[in-house]
């Protein structure tokens, strides 16, 4: 089991958009499984390949009660299912102790590929559709904060920076 | 992404966190507004019922010990909280009874008050909660407590603790102190369906260690209370759950031969299945309470599948319910203060007040006055309370007995405890019994047409 270290809300690193995945080996099974182990560790339902500093388009997640469905997406793509929007309350392990209301597309369609590289089709609702937008965001740079005001994502920043500051006290 | 919690909608707040601000509610009520305990728990606004051996373990201690922590409150909050926000005050008493009295870890119960704040709807309040805890936690042993008032010390109302030590100068630590332990489930065996040593060995067999109790020759106490229909027997009716020092009123009665007799203020009905299944056979039992209260007794007749007559009306006006049978026997357990069963019923310490006493006193002298009209010459009145305040006990067959000279006070026989003047009284603690008062009054038979 090899837990990563997750970047933290601001680093810059957060910022770099993601590569597609070209090959389907080996390399990219460990990177699945160590971003598995990451998630579960933290613990967490989502967690994207950019997070933990490697700059490539997957995403692993477990929305399940019971955290033993992990699902992985690489390459996804995402469209609007146009079947109206929904505020839900989001949390991110890159911003620990945060937790905010972010408005998004209630029903969307994922296309992507699995760890071998099938092509594959989902149509994701309720905490799924939370989760999928709010991995996919991260790989292209975007972090949940980014929704909120100026005003309130730079109070985040600072107590986030300010926390870090202090003696080794994690905020889960 | 993290999963998101939800706050605010207490709903969906974590289990225990609503749990302490139900219990918080719920303790407010009691010592602010007087409302019953039991009333108030009879249907807990719990979510997950699973909670709710805890949530009764937390309203009842917290009701227990309120005065003794309320003294610490006093000294750790700088000032008093608004009336409006007086719900944080009882959420904090519930947290250090938490921390003192229970196995949740105390990083746990600040976690739990602080998550609480928000079930309130005073998110505002997250750091007081914590930092008053947190004070108390660092603190709490280094408070003078010689400063504390001695009720306090003691947990209970200025009144009471007042009232307790000048009726009971010599023993009044015993009896605060026996008040404020968690109670025993003491159980009564049905002797026309099993015998005592059955009954307890078909519960060791059940693995479920149980006492004979030292005064009731039909009593024995459950080491650790279970919830009463996994207790086997129970629902044949082969065991009732009844306290020791009430299983001793009806052993007093001597119900030998055919025999009319009448059990006023019936309800709930415990004394009068006890009459019915020891003496069923030669005597009719009639049982008369305030019509509200009726169900109860037919509840309880219906668990045990026995048959009374059971009369709804007022004690005080048989005109309107006595069929004109005068009665052999009478046992007339009064309305009281109920100061002998505080510890079963921590809420009395905020419900009584100064006057009650007098009221309880007024209400009883003229039960008694009420159902002597209705006893047969040569029968029996046994007078009992579970109180331990003169007032309510010696002071009224004082009164009654100086209302006529027809009034033969007899000594009482079976019952192990303090003789008074007239009766016999036995403290919270004696044996493993409740506090209760018993009389037994004798009508001559001279006195006969009048």
């Amino acid at each position: 089991m090899a837990v990563r270290e997750i970047l933290m809300y601001p680093d810059p690193r957060l910022r770099t958009p993601c590569e597609p995945v070209v090959e389907f080996d080996k390399a990219l099974e460990s990177l699945v499984k160590d971003m598995a182990d990451t998630m579960y560790d933290a613990p967490g339902i989502g967690l994207s390949a950019i997070q933990i500093n490697v700059h490539k388009r997957v995403i692993v997640m477990d929305v399940s009660e019971s955290r033993n469905q992990l699902q992985v997406f690489v390459n996804p793509e995402i469209t609007d299912l146009n079947q109206g929007m929904r505020e839900v309350e989001e949390g991110c392990l890159s911003v620990p102790g945060f937790f905010v209301p972010v408005k998004r597309p209630e029903k969307v369609l994922v296309k992507a590929q699995d760890i071998q590289g099938n092509h594959f089709e989902l149509e994701a609702d309720e905490m799924t559709a939370v989760c999928i937008q709010h991995e996919v965001d991260h790989l292209d740079g975007k972090v949940f904060v980014d929704y909120l005001s100026r005003m309130k994502r730079e109070r985040i920043r600072d107590k986030l920076l300010k926390s870090r500051a202090e003696p080794a006290t994690r905020v889960a | 992404m993290i999963k998101p919690y939800k706050k605010v909608n207490p709903d969906s707040a974590k289990g225990s966190v609503h749990v302490m601000a139900e219990v918080a509610e719920v303790v407010r009520r009691v010592v602010d507004h007087g409302e019953s305990l039991d009333r108030l728990l009879v249907q807990p606004n719990l979510p997950d019922r699973r909670n709710e051996p805890a949530f009764r373990e937390m309203a009842y201690g917290t009701c227990r010990y309120f005065p003794h922590i309320d003294w610490y409150l006093g000294m750790l909050l700088e000032r008093p909280l608004r009336q409006k926000d007086r719900i944080l005050h009882f959420l904090l008493a519930v947290g250090i009874y938490q921390i003192e009295h229970m196995r949740t870890p105390d990083y746990a119960v600040l976690n739990e008050a602080v998550g609480a704040t928000s079930s309130l709807d005073r998110n505002w309040a997250r750091k007081l909660v914590n930092g008053v805890l947190r004070n108390y936690l660092r603190e709490r042993s280094h408070y003078d407590v010689s400063e504390m008032p001695e009720h306090q010390a003691h947990a209970f109302s200025e009144f009471l603790f007042d009232r307790i030590k000048s009726d009971w100068p010599k023993r009044y630590l015993e009896i605060v102190e026996a008040s404020n332990t968690r109670p025993p489930l003491t159980l009564r065996v049905n002797l026309a369906k099993t015998s005592r040593d059955k009954a307890i060995q078909t519960l060791q067999e059940n693995s479920m260690a149980c006492v004979a109790t030292r005064d009731s020759p039909v009593g024995f106490t459950l080491s650790s209370p279970v919830p009463v229909n996994q207790i086997p027997g129970f629902s044949q009716g082969e065991v009732s759950v009844q306290d020791e020092s009430a299983q001793l009123a009806a052993l007093e009665l001597e119900c030998d031969g055919n025999l009319n007799v009448l059990d006023a203020c019936a309800a709930p009905g415990g004394k009068t299945t006890h009459l019915i299944e020891m003496f069923r056979e030669n005597c009719t039992i009639t049982a008369v309470d305030l019509d509200s209260r009726c169900t109860l007794i037919h509840q309880n007749l219906a668990r045990l599948g026995l048959q009374a007559n059971v009369v709804a009306g007022d004690v005080r006006k048989p005109g309107t319910w006595w069929n004109g049978n005068p009665y052999d026997r009478i046992l007339l357990d009064v309305p009281c203060s109920g100061s002998g069963v505080i510890r079963r019923h921590p809420d009395i310490k905020y419900r009584r007040k100064p006057g009650d006493l007098d009221k309880f006193h007024m209400l009883q002298t003229s039960m008694l006055a009420a159902v002597w009209e209705l006893l047969h010459p040569g029968g029996l009145v046994l007078y009992v309370t579970c109180s331990i305040f003169h007032r309510e006990n010696d002071d009224v067959i004082a009164s009654f007995i100086s209302q006529g000279d027809d009034r033969e006070v007899q000594a009482i026989g079976k019952i192990p405890g303090i003789a008074t003047r007239f009766g016999m009284q036995r403290l919270p603690g004696f044996g493993d019994g409740d506090g209760f008062y018993y009389c037994k009054i004798r009508k001559p038979l001279r006195t006969t047409g009048e």
